[in-house]
Protein backbone atom coordinates (compact mmCIF):
# COMPACT_ATOMS: atom_id res chain seq x y z
CA UNK A 1 0.00 0.00 0.00
CA UNK A 2 2.03 3.20 -0.88
CA UNK A 3 1.59 5.76 2.00
CA UNK A 4 -0.64 8.26 0.24
CA UNK A 5 -3.32 5.40 0.49
CA UNK A 6 -2.10 4.49 4.39
CA UNK A 7 -2.62 8.15 5.21
CA UNK A 8 -5.39 8.54 3.63
CA UNK A 9 -7.36 5.25 5.64
CA UNK A 10 -5.37 6.10 8.89
CA UNK A 11 -7.24 9.43 8.34
CA UNK A 12 -10.62 9.06 8.02
CA UNK A 13 -9.71 6.08 10.39
CA UNK A 14 -8.80 8.68 13.11
CA UNK A 15 -12.19 10.15 12.51
CA UNK A 16 -13.95 7.52 13.28
CA UNK A 17 -14.55 6.28 9.37
CA UNK A 18 -14.98 3.05 7.76
CA UNK A 19 -12.57 3.99 4.76
CA UNK A 20 -14.39 1.08 2.80
CA UNK A 21 -17.25 2.73 2.28
CA UNK A 22 -20.24 4.25 4.29
CA UNK A 23 -22.05 2.53 7.38
CA UNK A 24 -25.41 0.37 7.32
CA UNK A 25 -27.06 3.66 8.51
CA UNK A 26 -25.69 5.69 6.32
CA UNK A 27 -26.15 3.48 3.46
CA UNK A 28 -29.96 3.27 4.55
CA UNK A 29 -30.41 6.85 4.45
CA UNK A 30 -29.31 6.80 1.26
CA UNK A 31 -31.74 4.16 -0.11
CA UNK A 32 -34.08 6.55 1.22
CA UNK A 33 -32.79 9.28 -0.50
CA UNK A 34 -32.84 7.84 -3.74
CA UNK A 35 -36.71 6.20 -3.33
CA UNK A 36 -37.49 9.93 -2.61
CA UNK A 37 -35.41 11.19 -5.63
CA UNK A 38 -36.80 8.19 -7.99
CA UNK A 39 -40.53 9.64 -7.05
CA UNK A 40 -39.35 12.56 -8.54
CA UNK A 41 -37.03 11.68 -11.11
CA UNK A 42 -38.96 8.73 -12.85
CA UNK A 43 -35.92 8.37 -14.96
CA UNK A 44 -33.91 6.86 -12.20
CA UNK A 45 -34.56 3.24 -12.08
CA UNK A 46 -34.89 0.82 -9.65
CA UNK A 47 -31.92 -1.25 -8.86
CA UNK A 48 -32.67 -4.57 -6.17
CA UNK A 49 -31.91 -2.72 -3.16
CA UNK A 50 -29.65 -4.96 -0.83
CA UNK A 51 -31.98 -4.41 2.27
CA UNK A 52 -29.03 -6.90 4.16
CA UNK A 53 -26.84 -4.66 3.81
CA UNK A 54 -29.40 -1.96 5.62
CA UNK A 55 -28.69 -2.25 9.08
CA UNK A 56 -29.60 1.11 11.08
CA UNK A 57 -31.26 4.41 10.67
CA UNK A 58 -32.19 6.71 12.73
CA UNK A 59 -31.98 10.78 12.75
CA UNK A 60 -35.52 12.49 11.69
CA UNK A 61 -34.78 15.69 13.39
CA UNK A 62 -32.63 17.44 15.67
CA UNK A 63 -35.21 17.13 18.32
CA UNK A 64 -37.45 14.92 17.19
CA UNK A 65 -36.02 11.10 15.71
CA UNK A 66 -36.73 8.09 15.51
CA UNK A 67 -34.43 5.06 15.53
CA UNK A 68 -35.64 2.02 12.94
CA UNK A 69 -33.43 -1.26 13.08
CA UNK A 70 -33.29 -3.82 10.77
CA UNK A 71 -31.14 -6.78 12.10
CA UNK A 72 -30.13 -8.61 9.05
CA UNK A 73 -29.70 -12.25 10.27
CA UNK A 74 -27.56 -14.15 8.34
CA UNK A 75 -24.86 -16.67 7.30
CA UNK A 76 -22.59 -19.13 7.79
CA UNK A 77 -19.92 -22.00 9.19
CA UNK A 78 -18.32 -24.71 7.45
CA UNK A 79 -17.72 -27.16 10.53
CA UNK A 80 -19.95 -29.87 11.07
CA UNK A 81 -19.89 -33.50 11.64
CA UNK A 82 -19.93 -34.99 8.23
CA UNK A 83 -21.16 -38.07 10.01
CA UNK A 84 -24.32 -37.13 11.68
CA UNK A 85 -27.76 -37.57 10.15
CA UNK A 86 -30.23 -35.21 8.72
CA UNK A 87 -33.35 -35.63 10.63
CA UNK A 88 -34.65 -31.91 11.81
CA UNK A 89 -37.21 -30.01 10.46
CA UNK A 90 -37.20 -26.12 10.66
CA UNK A 91 -40.97 -26.73 11.26
CA UNK A 92 -40.52 -28.41 14.52
CA UNK A 93 -38.80 -24.65 15.62
CA UNK A 94 -41.62 -22.50 14.37
CA UNK A 95 -44.05 -25.07 16.71
CA UNK A 96 -41.81 -24.87 19.17
CA UNK A 97 -41.63 -20.70 19.59
CA UNK A 98 -45.61 -21.40 18.98
CA UNK A 99 -45.24 -21.53 23.14
CA UNK A 100 -42.87 -18.97 23.98
CA UNK A 101 -43.92 -15.85 25.08
CA UNK A 102 -39.99 -14.27 26.89
CA UNK A 103 -37.11 -14.12 25.03
CA UNK A 104 -34.13 -12.22 25.52
CA UNK A 105 -31.65 -11.84 22.68
CA UNK A 106 -28.22 -10.06 22.70
CA UNK A 107 -26.03 -9.48 19.16
CA UNK A 108 -22.58 -9.25 19.22
CA UNK A 109 -20.83 -7.59 16.15
CA UNK A 110 -17.51 -8.23 15.24
CA UNK A 111 -15.16 -6.06 16.55
CA UNK A 112 -17.38 -4.63 18.97
CA UNK A 113 -17.51 -5.05 22.49
CA UNK A 114 -20.92 -4.06 23.46
CA UNK A 115 -23.72 -5.86 22.38
CA UNK A 116 -26.94 -5.11 21.10
CA UNK A 117 -29.84 -6.11 23.31
CA UNK A 118 -33.31 -7.12 22.91
CA UNK A 119 -35.91 -8.03 25.43
CA UNK A 120 -39.15 -9.63 23.47
CA UNK A 121 -42.91 -10.55 25.18
CA UNK A 122 -44.98 -12.08 22.84
CA UNK A 123 -48.80 -12.62 23.53
CA UNK A 124 -50.76 -16.08 23.14
CA UNK A 125 -50.84 -16.63 19.26
CA UNK A 126 -46.66 -15.74 19.51
CA UNK A 127 -47.24 -12.39 17.81
CA UNK A 128 -44.60 -9.80 19.54
CA UNK A 129 -46.93 -7.93 22.12
CA UNK A 130 -44.18 -5.46 23.62
CA UNK A 131 -40.34 -4.69 22.80
CA UNK A 132 -36.77 -3.03 24.52
CA UNK A 133 -34.14 -2.08 22.47
CA UNK A 134 -30.97 -1.21 23.22
CA UNK A 135 -28.51 0.11 20.63
CA UNK A 136 -24.96 0.61 21.69
CA UNK A 137 -23.36 4.05 19.96
CA UNK A 138 -21.26 2.00 17.36
CA UNK A 139 -24.96 1.14 15.72
CA UNK A 140 -25.29 4.49 14.82
CA UNK A 141 -22.28 6.64 15.80
CA UNK A 142 -24.13 10.25 14.59
CA UNK A 143 -26.92 9.53 17.68
CA UNK A 144 -25.20 7.75 20.03
CA UNK A 145 -26.69 5.10 21.94
CA UNK A 146 -30.56 4.64 22.11
CA UNK A 147 -33.17 3.00 24.29
CA UNK A 148 -35.98 2.10 22.30
CA UNK A 149 -39.69 0.21 23.93
CA UNK A 150 -42.30 -0.53 21.70
CA UNK A 151 -45.68 -1.36 21.88
CA UNK A 152 -48.29 -1.22 18.50
CA UNK A 153 -49.69 1.91 20.95
CA UNK A 154 -46.41 3.92 21.51
CA UNK A 155 -42.96 4.11 21.20
CA UNK A 156 -40.54 5.77 23.40
CA UNK A 157 -37.14 6.48 22.45
CA UNK A 158 -34.45 8.09 24.55
CA UNK A 159 -31.09 9.04 23.03
CA UNK A 160 -28.63 9.58 25.59
CA UNK A 161 -26.39 11.97 24.21
CA UNK A 162 -28.55 13.96 22.43
CA UNK A 163 -30.40 14.26 26.25
CA UNK A 164 -33.63 13.97 24.16
CA UNK A 165 -36.96 11.65 25.00
CA UNK A 166 -39.50 10.78 22.12
CA UNK A 167 -42.90 9.66 23.19
CA UNK A 168 -44.46 9.39 19.60
CA UNK A 169 -46.37 7.07 17.55
CA UNK A 170 -47.08 6.21 13.33
CA UNK A 171 -47.73 4.30 10.76
CA UNK A 172 -44.26 4.40 9.17
CA UNK A 173 -42.10 3.76 12.41
CA UNK A 174 -44.65 1.08 12.95
CA UNK A 175 -44.17 -0.82 9.63
CA UNK A 176 -40.19 -0.08 10.45
CA UNK A 177 -40.60 -1.58 14.16
CA UNK A 178 -42.78 -4.43 12.67
CA UNK A 179 -40.21 -5.25 9.71
CA UNK A 180 -37.32 -4.99 12.81
CA UNK A 181 -39.11 -7.03 15.08
CA UNK A 182 -39.94 -10.02 11.99
CA UNK A 183 -36.01 -10.10 11.83
CA UNK A 184 -35.44 -10.69 15.50
CA UNK A 185 -37.96 -12.90 16.48
CA UNK A 186 -36.79 -16.69 15.88
CA UNK A 187 -40.03 -17.68 14.63
CA UNK A 188 -40.93 -15.31 12.30
CA UNK A 189 -37.31 -15.76 11.19
CA UNK A 190 -37.40 -19.15 10.27
CA UNK A 191 -40.61 -18.49 8.55
CA UNK A 192 -39.04 -16.71 6.23
CA UNK A 193 -36.01 -19.17 6.07
CA UNK A 194 -38.60 -22.00 4.75
CA UNK A 195 -40.31 -19.39 2.35
CA UNK A 196 -36.76 -18.51 0.85
CA UNK A 197 -36.21 -21.83 0.73
CA UNK A 198 -39.31 -22.66 -1.02
CA UNK A 199 -38.28 -19.98 -3.34
CA UNK A 200 -34.46 -21.25 -4.07
CA UNK A 201 -33.22 -18.36 -2.97
CA UNK A 202 -30.85 -19.97 -0.62
CA UNK A 203 -29.70 -23.20 -0.17
CA UNK A 204 -30.17 -25.10 3.39
CA UNK A 205 -28.10 -27.81 4.74
CA UNK A 206 -29.30 -29.26 8.80
CA UNK A 207 -27.27 -31.88 10.12
CA UNK A 208 -28.52 -33.41 13.36
CA UNK A 209 -25.60 -34.77 16.02
CA UNK A 210 -26.10 -38.13 17.24
CA UNK A 211 -25.33 -36.79 20.52
CA UNK A 212 -28.14 -35.14 21.57
CA UNK A 213 -26.30 -32.90 23.78
CA UNK A 214 -25.22 -31.34 20.89
CA UNK A 215 -26.98 -28.72 18.90
CA UNK A 216 -28.65 -28.85 15.40
CA UNK A 217 -26.79 -26.76 13.14
CA UNK A 218 -29.24 -25.12 10.20
CA UNK A 219 -26.39 -23.76 7.81
CA UNK A 220 -28.14 -21.38 5.04
CA UNK A 221 -26.21 -19.88 2.03
CA UNK A 222 -27.58 -17.03 0.25
CA UNK A 223 -27.59 -17.67 -3.31
CA UNK A 224 -27.65 -14.01 -4.12
CA UNK A 225 -24.72 -12.86 -1.91
CA UNK A 226 -21.54 -14.07 -0.31
CA UNK A 227 -23.56 -14.94 2.66
CA UNK A 228 -23.77 -17.81 5.30
CA UNK A 229 -25.78 -18.12 8.64
CA UNK A 230 -25.40 -21.15 10.54
CA UNK A 231 -28.43 -21.60 13.07
CA UNK A 232 -27.69 -23.67 16.44
CA UNK A 233 -30.78 -25.59 17.78
CA UNK A 234 -31.30 -26.91 20.79
CA UNK A 235 -32.40 -30.72 20.19
CA UNK A 236 -34.63 -30.96 23.75
CA UNK A 237 -36.22 -27.80 22.50
CA UNK A 238 -36.09 -26.89 19.18
CA UNK A 239 -35.26 -23.42 20.31
CA UNK A 240 -32.73 -21.48 18.97
CA UNK A 241 -29.78 -20.86 21.07
CA UNK A 242 -27.44 -18.77 18.96
CA UNK A 243 -27.01 -17.57 15.28
CA UNK A 244 -23.76 -16.43 13.21
CA UNK A 245 -23.78 -14.33 10.97
CA UNK A 246 -20.58 -14.51 8.03
CA UNK A 247 -19.34 -12.95 5.03
CA UNK A 248 -17.58 -15.41 2.54
CA UNK A 249 -14.76 -14.59 1.40
CA UNK A 250 -11.66 -16.31 -0.46
CA UNK A 251 -9.20 -15.93 2.15
CA UNK A 252 -12.09 -17.61 4.37
CA UNK A 253 -15.17 -16.85 6.10
CA UNK A 254 -15.46 -13.45 7.98
CA UNK A 255 -17.37 -13.39 11.56
CA UNK A 256 -19.89 -10.51 10.95
CA UNK A 257 -21.79 -11.12 14.23
CA UNK A 258 -23.04 -13.66 16.57
CA UNK A 259 -26.67 -13.77 17.85
CA UNK A 260 -27.45 -15.19 21.04
CA UNK A 261 -30.79 -15.77 22.62
CA UNK A 262 -31.45 -17.44 26.12
CA UNK A 263 -34.21 -16.74 29.40
CA UNK A 264 -36.79 -18.33 26.33
CA UNK A 265 -39.99 -18.13 29.39
CA UNK A 266 -38.37 -16.38 31.78
CA UNK A 267 -40.94 -13.29 32.43
CA UNK A 268 -39.80 -10.06 31.94
CA UNK A 269 -41.49 -7.57 34.10
CA UNK A 270 -43.66 -4.72 32.72
CA UNK A 271 -41.31 -1.84 33.30
CA UNK A 272 -39.28 -2.89 31.14
CA UNK A 273 -40.92 -1.87 28.27
CA UNK A 274 -41.63 1.53 29.43
CA UNK A 275 -38.27 3.86 29.62
CA UNK A 276 -40.57 7.07 31.16
CA UNK A 277 -38.96 6.06 34.92
CA UNK A 278 -35.15 5.99 33.14
CA UNK A 279 -35.37 9.13 31.84
CA UNK A 280 -33.06 11.53 34.16
CA UNK A 281 -33.62 15.13 34.84
CA UNK A 282 -33.28 17.85 32.42
CA UNK A 283 -34.07 15.68 29.36
CA UNK A 284 -35.65 17.65 26.40
CA UNK A 285 -39.54 15.47 26.51
CA UNK A 286 -40.69 15.50 22.84
CA UNK A 287 -44.29 14.05 23.66
CA UNK A 288 -46.15 13.68 20.40
CA UNK A 289 -48.34 11.29 21.93
CA UNK A 290 -50.44 13.17 24.67
CA UNK A 291 -50.10 16.88 23.36
CA UNK A 292 -52.12 17.82 20.06
CA UNK A 293 -48.67 19.19 18.13
CA UNK A 294 -48.32 21.37 15.32
CA UNK A 295 -51.19 24.13 13.61
CA UNK A 296 -54.06 22.49 11.46
CA UNK A 297 -53.76 22.75 7.68
CA UNK A 298 -57.63 23.50 7.59
CA UNK A 299 -58.87 24.60 3.95
CA UNK A 300 -54.60 25.76 2.91
CA UNK A 301 -53.09 23.91 0.32
CA UNK A 302 -49.85 22.26 1.21
CA UNK A 303 -47.62 25.21 0.44
CA UNK A 304 -49.94 27.55 2.05
CA UNK A 305 -49.65 25.19 5.19
CA UNK A 306 -46.06 25.09 5.10
CA UNK A 307 -45.64 28.81 5.14
CA UNK A 308 -48.03 29.63 7.67
CA UNK A 309 -46.50 26.64 10.38
CA UNK A 310 -43.60 28.92 9.82
CA UNK A 311 -45.34 32.02 10.22
CA UNK A 312 -46.92 31.15 13.26
CA UNK A 313 -43.86 29.35 14.82
CA UNK A 314 -42.27 32.82 14.62
CA UNK A 315 -44.98 34.81 15.58
CA UNK A 316 -45.38 32.73 19.24
CA UNK A 317 -41.75 33.62 19.82
CA UNK A 318 -42.67 37.09 19.41
CA UNK A 319 -45.67 36.90 21.70
CA UNK A 320 -43.27 35.01 23.69
CA UNK A 321 -45.91 32.71 23.80
CA UNK A 322 -43.96 29.25 23.78
CA UNK A 323 -46.24 26.99 24.75
CA UNK A 324 -47.54 27.31 20.75
CA UNK A 325 -43.22 27.39 19.84
CA UNK A 326 -42.90 24.34 21.57
CA UNK A 327 -45.95 22.69 20.06
CA UNK A 328 -45.25 23.98 16.65
CA UNK A 329 -41.60 22.88 17.42
CA UNK A 330 -41.88 19.34 16.81
CA UNK A 331 -43.84 18.92 20.38
CA UNK A 332 -40.96 20.28 22.85
CA UNK A 333 -42.73 21.62 25.97
CA UNK A 334 -42.93 25.52 26.70
CA UNK A 335 -40.25 25.45 29.69
CA UNK A 336 -38.01 24.06 27.08
CA UNK A 337 -38.86 25.88 23.90
CA UNK A 338 -38.19 29.39 26.04
CA UNK A 339 -34.67 27.99 27.21
CA UNK A 340 -34.13 27.11 23.68
CA UNK A 341 -35.72 29.83 21.44
CA UNK A 342 -36.29 32.61 23.86
CA UNK A 343 -32.97 33.65 23.28
CA UNK A 344 -32.92 34.24 19.60
CA UNK A 345 -35.26 37.35 21.40
CA UNK A 346 -37.42 37.48 17.81
CA UNK A 347 -39.18 40.65 18.07
CA UNK A 348 -40.80 40.98 14.12
CA UNK A 349 -41.85 38.62 11.47
CA UNK A 350 -40.23 40.35 8.14
CA UNK A 351 -41.06 37.71 5.46
CA UNK A 352 -42.56 33.86 5.52
CA UNK A 353 -42.13 32.04 1.89
CA UNK A 354 -42.19 30.73 -0.60
CA UNK A 355 -42.44 27.47 0.31
CA UNK A 356 -40.26 24.71 -1.64
CA UNK A 357 -40.82 21.11 -1.39
CA UNK A 358 -38.72 19.01 0.43
CA UNK A 359 -39.10 15.53 0.19
CA UNK A 360 -36.93 14.09 2.26
CA UNK A 361 -38.33 14.82 5.01
CA UNK A 362 -42.12 13.23 3.56
CA UNK A 363 -44.51 13.60 1.10
CA UNK A 364 -46.01 16.69 2.22
CA UNK A 365 -42.42 18.08 3.59
CA UNK A 366 -41.20 22.02 2.12
CA UNK A 367 -38.67 24.50 2.66
CA UNK A 368 -39.66 27.78 3.44
CA UNK A 369 -37.21 30.65 3.45
CA UNK A 370 -37.92 33.47 6.12
CA UNK A 371 -36.34 36.64 7.45
CA UNK A 372 -37.38 37.89 11.25
CA UNK A 373 -36.32 40.86 13.79
CA UNK A 374 -33.98 39.72 16.36
CA UNK A 375 -33.04 42.32 19.25
CA UNK A 376 -30.15 41.92 21.17
CA UNK A 377 -29.36 42.55 24.53
CA UNK A 378 -27.87 46.23 24.06
CA UNK A 379 -31.08 46.44 22.26
CA UNK A 380 -29.76 46.56 18.78
CA UNK A 381 -32.10 45.79 16.12
CA UNK A 382 -31.10 43.56 13.31
CA UNK A 383 -32.70 40.93 10.49
CA UNK A 384 -31.69 37.36 10.26
CA UNK A 385 -32.80 35.18 7.70
CA UNK A 386 -33.52 31.50 7.73
CA UNK A 387 -32.18 29.64 4.51
CA UNK A 388 -35.13 27.02 4.82
CA UNK A 389 -36.97 25.71 7.59
CA UNK A 390 -37.98 22.18 7.33
CA UNK A 391 -42.16 21.80 7.88
CA UNK A 392 -44.12 18.94 7.35
CA UNK A 393 -47.66 17.49 7.55
CA UNK A 394 -48.58 14.86 10.18
CA UNK A 395 -49.67 12.70 7.05
CA UNK A 396 -49.29 9.08 8.96
CA UNK A 397 -48.31 10.04 12.17
CA UNK A 398 -50.23 10.27 14.98
CA UNK A 399 -52.05 14.26 14.25
CA UNK A 400 -52.55 13.80 10.42
CA UNK A 401 -53.37 17.46 8.68
CA UNK A 402 -51.32 19.07 11.61
CA UNK A 403 -48.28 20.61 10.67
CA UNK A 404 -44.78 21.08 12.74
CA UNK A 405 -41.17 22.40 12.02
CA UNK A 406 -39.06 19.56 11.40
CA UNK A 407 -35.56 19.37 12.31
CA UNK A 408 -35.06 22.41 13.35
CA UNK A 409 -34.57 25.88 12.81
CA UNK B 1 -9.84 0.29 -17.09
CA UNK B 2 -7.81 2.62 -14.32
CA UNK B 3 -10.05 4.54 -11.58
CA UNK B 4 -10.20 7.47 -13.08
CA UNK B 5 -11.80 5.74 -16.21
CA UNK B 6 -14.25 3.89 -13.84
CA UNK B 7 -15.18 6.78 -12.37
CA UNK B 8 -16.04 8.19 -15.51
CA UNK B 9 -18.34 5.23 -16.40
CA UNK B 10 -20.23 5.36 -13.04
CA UNK B 11 -21.04 8.91 -13.29
CA UNK B 12 -21.63 8.16 -16.70
CA UNK B 13 -24.27 5.75 -15.35
CA UNK B 14 -25.62 8.44 -13.62
CA UNK B 15 -26.23 10.49 -15.47
CA UNK B 16 -28.52 7.94 -17.21
CA UNK B 17 -30.53 7.74 -14.35
CA UNK B 18 -29.13 4.52 -13.30
CA UNK B 19 -30.42 3.65 -9.73
CA UNK B 20 -27.00 0.81 -8.69
CA UNK B 21 -24.61 3.75 -10.34
CA UNK B 22 -25.64 6.39 -7.27
CA UNK B 23 -24.93 3.15 -4.81
CA UNK B 24 -21.47 2.77 -6.31
CA UNK B 25 -20.63 6.40 -6.49
CA UNK B 26 -22.24 6.76 -3.00
CA UNK B 27 -19.94 3.69 -1.83
CA UNK B 28 -16.79 5.34 -3.28
CA UNK B 29 -17.63 8.96 -2.41
CA UNK B 30 -19.20 8.82 1.44
CA UNK B 31 -16.73 8.37 4.13
CA UNK B 32 -13.79 10.93 2.54
CA UNK B 33 -16.63 13.51 1.56
CA UNK B 34 -17.70 13.11 5.20
CA UNK B 35 -14.38 13.77 6.30
CA UNK B 36 -14.15 16.96 4.50
CA UNK B 37 -17.47 18.34 5.67
CA UNK B 38 -17.01 17.39 9.30
CA UNK B 39 -13.27 19.13 8.97
CA UNK B 40 -15.10 22.71 7.14
CA UNK B 41 -18.09 22.34 9.30
CA UNK B 42 -16.13 21.79 12.49
CA UNK B 43 -19.21 18.95 13.95
CA UNK B 44 -19.13 15.59 14.47
CA UNK B 45 -22.12 14.96 12.66
CA UNK B 46 -22.44 16.84 9.35
CA UNK B 47 -25.44 13.81 8.33
CA UNK B 48 -27.49 16.80 7.52
CA UNK B 49 -25.21 18.69 5.54
CA UNK B 50 -24.14 15.18 3.61
CA UNK B 51 -28.04 14.14 2.93
CA UNK B 52 -28.65 18.05 1.30
CA UNK B 53 -25.20 17.56 -0.78
CA UNK B 54 -26.55 14.08 -2.27
CA UNK B 55 -29.75 15.18 -2.88
CA UNK B 56 -28.01 18.28 -4.38
CA UNK B 57 -25.97 15.53 -6.59
CA UNK B 58 -29.26 13.69 -7.64
CA UNK B 59 -30.94 16.44 -9.17
CA UNK B 60 -27.94 18.17 -10.89
CA UNK B 61 -25.61 15.24 -12.18
CA UNK B 62 -27.61 15.37 -15.00
CA UNK B 63 -26.49 18.85 -15.49
CA UNK B 64 -22.09 17.82 -15.56
CA UNK B 65 -20.88 18.20 -18.70
CA UNK B 66 -17.66 16.34 -17.81
CA UNK B 67 -18.06 12.98 -15.99
CA UNK B 68 -14.03 13.49 -15.53
CA UNK B 69 -15.11 16.87 -13.77
CA UNK B 70 -16.86 15.11 -11.22
CA UNK B 71 -14.46 15.34 -8.26
CA UNK B 72 -14.21 18.98 -8.39
CA UNK B 73 -18.28 19.39 -8.79
CA UNK B 74 -19.27 16.76 -6.01
CA UNK B 75 -16.43 19.14 -4.05
CA UNK B 76 -18.19 22.33 -4.82
CA UNK B 77 -21.38 21.38 -4.32
CA UNK B 78 -20.05 20.19 -0.90
CA UNK B 79 -18.23 23.71 -0.19
CA UNK B 80 -20.79 25.96 -1.28
CA UNK B 81 -23.37 23.95 1.22
CA UNK B 82 -20.91 23.93 4.40
CA UNK B 83 -20.23 27.46 3.89
CA UNK B 84 -24.18 28.31 3.17
CA UNK B 85 -24.87 26.80 6.31
CA UNK B 86 -22.19 28.73 8.38
CA UNK B 87 -23.97 32.26 7.21
CA UNK B 88 -27.14 30.28 8.19
CA UNK B 89 -25.94 29.91 11.36
CA UNK B 90 -24.04 33.84 11.29
CA UNK B 91 -20.66 32.50 11.81
CA UNK B 92 -19.62 32.52 8.29
CA UNK B 93 -16.07 33.89 8.24
CA UNK B 94 -14.66 34.85 5.17
CA UNK B 95 -11.16 33.75 3.88
CA UNK B 96 -8.32 36.02 4.40
CA UNK B 97 -5.89 35.65 1.41
CA UNK B 98 -2.30 34.82 2.21
CA UNK B 99 0.22 37.07 -0.08
CA UNK B 100 0.65 34.31 -2.92
CA UNK B 101 4.14 32.80 -2.61
CA UNK B 102 6.73 31.42 -5.20
CA UNK B 103 6.29 28.19 -3.47
CA UNK B 104 7.79 24.88 -5.09
CA UNK B 105 6.13 21.58 -4.56
CA UNK B 106 9.50 20.20 -3.24
CA UNK B 107 8.98 22.50 -0.66
CA UNK B 108 5.79 21.21 0.48
CA UNK B 109 7.56 18.27 3.53
CA UNK B 110 5.46 15.15 3.24
CA UNK B 111 3.35 13.49 5.87
CA UNK B 112 4.06 9.73 6.66
CA UNK B 113 0.88 7.51 7.31
CA UNK B 114 2.05 6.98 11.12
CA UNK B 115 1.53 10.63 11.28
CA UNK B 116 -2.80 10.36 10.87
CA UNK B 117 -3.54 10.22 14.55
CA UNK B 118 -1.51 13.46 15.48
CA UNK B 119 -2.50 14.48 11.96
CA UNK B 120 -5.80 14.24 12.36
CA UNK B 121 -6.06 16.13 16.07
CA UNK B 122 -3.69 18.71 14.80
CA UNK B 123 -5.93 19.51 11.68
CA UNK B 124 -8.68 20.69 14.00
CA UNK B 125 -7.00 23.59 15.19
CA UNK B 126 -6.13 24.90 11.99
CA UNK B 127 -7.91 28.13 10.27
CA UNK B 128 -11.02 26.72 8.06
CA UNK B 129 -9.40 27.58 4.93
CA UNK B 130 -6.33 25.36 5.38
CA UNK B 131 -8.14 22.57 6.87
CA UNK B 132 -10.36 22.85 3.59
CA UNK B 133 -6.80 22.47 1.19
CA UNK B 134 -5.17 19.85 3.28
CA UNK B 135 -7.84 17.78 3.15
CA UNK B 136 -8.52 18.18 -0.57
CA UNK B 137 -4.59 17.28 -0.59
CA UNK B 138 -4.46 14.39 1.91
CA UNK B 139 -7.96 12.83 0.88
CA UNK B 140 -8.61 13.22 -2.58
CA UNK B 141 -5.24 13.74 -3.16
CA UNK B 142 -5.86 16.67 -5.35
CA UNK B 143 -3.85 18.76 -7.80
CA UNK B 144 -3.40 21.97 -7.07
CA UNK B 145 -5.21 22.85 -9.79
CA UNK B 146 -8.19 20.69 -8.79
CA UNK B 147 -8.36 22.19 -5.51
CA UNK B 148 -8.58 25.94 -6.91
CA UNK B 149 -11.36 25.03 -8.73
CA UNK B 150 -13.15 23.50 -5.53
CA UNK B 151 -12.26 26.46 -3.54
CA UNK B 152 -12.16 28.82 -6.53
CA UNK B 153 -9.14 30.74 -5.98
CA UNK B 154 -6.35 31.06 -8.04
CA UNK B 155 -3.65 28.02 -8.26
CA UNK B 156 -0.98 30.25 -6.65
CA UNK B 157 -3.29 30.73 -3.81
CA UNK B 158 -3.95 27.50 -3.47
CA UNK B 159 -0.14 26.85 -3.04
CA UNK B 160 0.59 29.28 -0.56
CA UNK B 161 -2.36 27.78 1.73
CA UNK B 162 -0.96 24.49 1.30
CA UNK B 163 2.84 26.13 2.22
CA UNK B 164 1.31 27.80 5.12
CA UNK B 165 -1.44 25.17 6.10
CA UNK B 166 1.62 22.62 6.31
CA UNK B 167 3.85 25.13 8.73
CA UNK B 168 0.86 25.65 10.64
CA UNK B 169 0.11 21.69 11.05
CA UNK B 170 3.78 20.76 11.70
CA UNK B 171 3.70 23.83 14.37
CA UNK B 172 0.84 22.19 16.00
CA UNK B 173 2.13 18.75 15.94
CA UNK B 174 5.11 20.08 17.49
CA UNK B 175 3.17 21.67 20.37
CA UNK B 176 0.46 18.64 20.87
CA UNK B 177 4.03 16.51 21.29
CA UNK B 178 5.38 18.80 24.00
Amino acid sequence: MDNDKKLFENLLKADGLDPNGPNGSERNTFARLLDQQSKTNPTLSYAKLDVWRVIMNSKITKYAAAAIVLIALGLSITLFDKTITPAYAIEQTIKAYNSIRFLQVKQFKAKQDEPLEYWIKSDDLGNIEKARYYLPEHVSPEDGSKLITWTPEKAELFFKRKNAYLIFQSKKIEGMMQHFLQQSQPKLVMQKLLEDQKAGTVEMDTQTPQDKQKPITVTVTDKAKPRKTIYYINQATDLITSVETYEIKDGGDVLISTTEYYDYNVPIDDKMFTIADEIPEGVTVVDQLSRLIGIPQGDMTYEEAAVETIRQFFQALVDKDYNKAGLIFSGISEEKAKEMLGRLNVTKVISVGPATPYPLCGEHSFSVICQVELTDPDGKKRTRGFGGVKARCGDDEMHPDRWIIHGGI
Amino acid sequence: MNLNGQLEQIVFRCKGGDRSAFEELFELYQPRLKYYVRRLDGSAGADDLLQDIWLTVFKKIGKLKEPKAFNVWLYRIARNRVFTGFRRKERFISLPEENELPVSNSDESAFSADDAERLHAALGELKTHHKEVLTLSFIEQMPHQSIADVVGCKIGTVRSRIYYAKRSLRKEMERNNG
